[in-house]
């Protein structure tokens, strides 16, 4: 694939790192000389220094020949601009933004662009570790769904998973035991020490927590 | 009118004192706080924000969903783009219009929805050229992405519209010429209008016909 980056902090240089060891035609953007530092000495694809909205640079980027385009420069305002201008004037198949604020997130989310906005993945995730130890959530913010991490107390093990699932609501993807990670069938029993991974609805989170609090 | 302008800045203040003057309601969205206090003191009747005009609720605060129009001037081009989206899709304000400060922006904040980027380098530079200019014919002015200018010719003595009257010009396809300033008179030309040495014309004219009409007035 040819993928462009626009922004090269500290997401932007790792991921165009990963992207083009995997063998994709990467093409990183900056507007800074010293950000590009961040990629070290192995990185193959190209570098282009310039403004990461002028049409000018994306074209030498080769924006006219991308499979995708990610924005992630720390500006939300910039990412906006640069994603638009991938999907609306060069039409690239495949553009993602990042995004700081939720708000903003949200009315662009309307508008038909792909944005990943961790602020309020991360600030529910250190309020659940930090109120609820023994629960962490990680909510895609659009869909209504999220998967939680349950660590169950003591009382638990020896149930099964196929108890544990309710219909429509939340479902057992995966259990943690030691550094090992399986993927449970319905009979597979919770055993002491496990962490389970499961995929909620927005709305039930309250719910299984709580069959998860009291029972225990 | 209700306008609100983003950006306290050179171009946001005098915009707004102009407004004000005028008797429209103005309302102005600035982030610097010292800034929004220096306008409030100054010019009393307007409604003054302190907050980013990128955050939709410093737009609601501002009444931005009674706009009429809503103009962002702030010195970032991505953020004037991002004012203006945000108040149309989330506001349905009607009318948007952006200060472009870098030229090579305007075709992209056009494309992605402002109705109006004003082009204010590109703008200050035609005019600074043109009174530089020797030439006989100058460009005041350009709109719609330069699918049309305003241009003023000057009638020399080797003019070949010297001495002619409107009527007899057969003036190119798109084009017409608006008024003729001679000495401190304007004059409204009519087909009996008769051209003198030193006249100067403002023209409107789409790019081919103003090519025509240079020579038209050139004889070149």
């Amino acid at each position: 694939m040819n993928i462009i980056i626009v922004g090269c902090g500290r997401v932007g240089s790792k991921l165009a790192l990963l992207l083009s060891q995997e063998g994709n035609n990467v093409t990183i953007v900056d507007d800074n000389p010293a950000s590009l530092r961040r990629l070290g000495g192995t990185f193959n694809g190209a570098t282009i220094i310039g403004n990461c909205f002028d049409l000018e640079i994306l074209k030498k980027a080769g924006i006219e020949a991308a499979d995708a385009v990610v924005v992630v420069t720390n500006g939300d305002n910039t990412n906006i601009m640069t994603s638009q201008i991938a999907r609306q004037i060069y039409r690239v198949p495949k553009v993602i933004a990042r995004l700081y604020d939720p708000l903003r997130t949200e009315i662009y989310q309307r508008l038909g662009l792909d944005i990943i906005s961790g602020t309020t993945l991360v600030a529910s995730m250190i309020r659940d570790k930090l109120v609820e130890s023994a629960f962490s959530g990680y909510f895609i913010e659009t869909s209504g769904m999220g998967i939680i991490e349950i660590d169950p107390p003591r009382a638990f093990a020896g149930r099964m998973v196929s108890h544990l699932n309710i219909d429509n609501e939340f479902l057992v993807a995966t259990i943690r035991r030691g550094d090992r990670a399986i993927i449970p069938s319905p009979a597979t029993t919770v055993e002491v020490g496990d962490t389970l991974i499961g995929i909620v609805r927005t709305e039930s989170v309250p719910k299984i927590k709580q069959l998860f609090a009291v029972e225990g | 009118m209700f306008i609100l302008v983003c950006g306290g800045g050179h171009v946001g203040v005098s915009l707004v004192n102009r407004l004000a003057a005028e008797g429209h309601k103005v309302a102005l969205v600035e982030k610097d706080k010292a800034v929004c206090e220096a306008i409030a003191g100054e010019i009393g009747e307007i409604i003054v924000i302190h907050g980013d005009a990128c955050e939709p609720r410093f737009l609601d605060e501002a009444g931005a969903e009674n706009a009429d129009v809503v103009v962002a001037v702030t010195n970032h081009d991505e953020d004037n783009l991002v004012i203006c989206q945000i108040a149309k899709t989330s506001f349905a304000v009607r009318r948007t219009v952006a200060k472009v400060n870098d030229p090579r922006n305007e075709y992209t904040l056009g494309r992605l929805g402002v109705d109006t980027p004003v082009d204010a380098t590109t703008l200050i530079a035609q005019m600074i050229n043109q009174e530089l200019s020797l030439d006989e014919l100058s460009t005041l002015l350009k709109l719609r992405q330069g699918r049309i200018s305003v241009i003023q010719g000057t009638i020399s003595a080797r003019s070949p519209l010297c001495n002619a009257s409107l009527k007899e010009i057969e003036m190119p396809d798109k084009c017409i010429i608006a008024s003729v300033l001679r000495k401190d008179d304007i004059l409204v030309p009519r087909g009996d209008t008769t051209l003198e040495m030193g006249d100067q014309l403002l023209v409107i004219a789409t790019p081919e016909s103003e090519k025509q009409f240079r020579k038209l007035l050139t004889g070149g």
